[in-house]
């Protein structure tokens, strides 16, 4: 099949995939603000869209080591890797991200991409293409850590803002706590879109090298660049409502002090972290930060059933990912016909959780609607650990 | 900021330095900044409405103004166009 093809379907699958990146992660910076009702849905996902565009010009540092210490390299610099194992490690992560997204779980769209690409190398070349060391050192430990850290840092700053405002009882300070929590959120939103258009960018750029299209070692062109912005801004504005509906209302019912707590915290978290050159992930520490504002003001108000669901996504990502895209490589790299299929079997399985979500709907005028997450039927328990 | 610890003992490859020092620097950022805007929140609300001490107002101002100033500073952060020499 003529590698052009391949590199424009990789293109288009990776914008997917920024999209999906988007409104996955939309729930991280404005969850707290629309469950609070610091800011209209529409608003929240408005500013948070600008912001994430604006993030993916201010740099595009992590775009060059998008896969450096997680997949090998030969000696020119390039990972074993071929632009059908691209493609179809992108597969993996689009019907994983999609999925979770059904579910309403904020899982990592980070690992969903490198499950992705790992399960891909694995298949394509052999366990050779994958550092499993970086792999644990760079993904999983920080995983497990992030939101344990951004858990205690949001713990104790919601507890003081409840003791030091006497539980908010002080007059104009829900209004004071909604305002301060808006920028918070915001500055979160900003550094997500610095990190996370950059690592789809990083993908296009791998498979223009790889091709032949591109020297390695170089930064992503313009046009990538504007398109990857594009793709998480249109993404993040389209919202999904179904992960904010989680992490806003599910995991505890937010109140203004504790979204100013958690934003707070997880903004501080993100920037310290990741100029300290130790970058965590933004879902991570959101989530995290967001159980820890919960415990702050009382321990019995998290629902831990649906903390334990997060936790399960979050150990199953990775694999669930690496299993599509390591199917998707083997029919891929067969034969052409291999190939096609796995380009028919993607958009059937994309088509498939839009179609499921649609028949129950979440959108920004129904999202601060359930409270009850027992009694919500929308939540198929038993199949939330379900391969994509 | 330009703190950064020797690449300490690395068990799994992981420098624990590292996340140690990101632990405590968050925490003490988070708190110190919820703590003083709490804080001035607090010394708005001080007195009968209307009719708010000076003193107060004044330090409520004060906290607020560093809380701003921490936000300035983490923009300052996420832009590396502003720290890259």
């Amino acid at each position: 099949m003529s590698i052009l093809i391949v590199v424009l379907l990789v293109i288009v699958v990776a914008l997917v995939f920024d999209f999906t990146n988007g409104f996955h992660d939309t729930a991280n910076a404005m969850a707290t603000s629309v469950a609070t009702g610091a800011l209209a849905p529409r608003v929240a996902v408005l500013i948070s869209a600008v912001l994430n565009l604006v993030g993916a010009f201010l740099s595009t540092a992590v775009a060059k080591t998008v896969s450096s210490g997680i997949l090998t390299e030969s000696s020119t610099g390039i990972p074993h890797i071929s632009t059908t194992m691209i493609f179809a490690g992108l597969v993996g992560a689009v019907l994983w991200n999609l999925g979770t997204w059904w579910l309403g779980l904020p899982s990592s769209s980070t690992h969903a991409l490198f499950g992705g690409l790992i399960g891909a190398a694995i298949i394509g070349t052999g366990f050779d293409a994958v550092n499993f060391g970086g792999v644990i050192s760079k993904i999983l430990l920080p995983a497990l850590l992030s939101p344990v850290i951004a858990g205690s840092v949001a713990l104790v700053a919601t507890y003081l803002a409840y003791r030091i405002t006497t539980l908010a009882t002080v007059r104009g300070s829900e209004q004071g706590f909604r305002h301060a929590q808006t920028v918070s959120a915001s500055l979160v939103s900003l550094a997500h879109g610095t990190n996370d258009a950059q690592k789809t960018m990083g993908v296009i750029t791998l498979a223009l090298i790889v091709a032949g299209y591109q020297d390695a070692n170089t930064g992503p062109q313009v046009w990538v660049i504007i398109a990857c912005g594009l793709a998480i801004a249109l993404g993040t504005y389209s919202g999904g409502w179904r992960i904010i509906r989680t992490v806003g209302k599910r995991i505890t019912d937010i109140q203004p002090p504790q979204g100013f707590g958690a934003e707070t915290s997880a903004a501080s978290t993100i920037l310290i972290s990741s100029s300290l050159g130790f970058p965590l992930s933004t879902t991570q520490v959101t989530s995290g930060a967001v159980v820890g504002a919960g415990l702050g003001k009382k321990l019995a108000s998290i629902h831990w059933g649906i903390v334990g669901r997060i936790a399960i996504a979050w150990v199953v990502t990775l694999p669930a990912a690496a299993l599509v895209g390591g199917l998707a490589t083997w029919l891929a790299t067969a034969n052409v016909l291999g190939f096609v299929v796995v380009i028919v079997l993607g958009v059937a399985g994309a088509l498939t959780f839009v179609l499921l979500a649609r028949r129950k709907p979440v959108t920004h005028a129904t999202v601060n609607d359930e409270h009850d997450p027992d009694s919500a039927p929308a939540e198929p328990a038993t199949s939330s650990s379900g391969r994509a | 900021m330009i703190i950064r610890t020797a690449s300490s003992a690395d068990m799994f490859g992981v420098d624990w330095g590292s996340i140690a020092l990101v632990f405590i620097v968050a925490m003490i950022a988070s708190v110190g900044i919820v703590s003083v805007f709490s804080l001035g929140l607090r010394l708005l609300a001080t007195g009968e409405p209307g009719a708010r001490p000076v003193p107060a107002t004044l330090g409520a101002y004060a906290c607020i103004g560093i809380s701003a100033l921490a936000v300035l500073y983490g923009i300052y952060l996420v832009v590396p166009q502003f720290h890259l020499s």
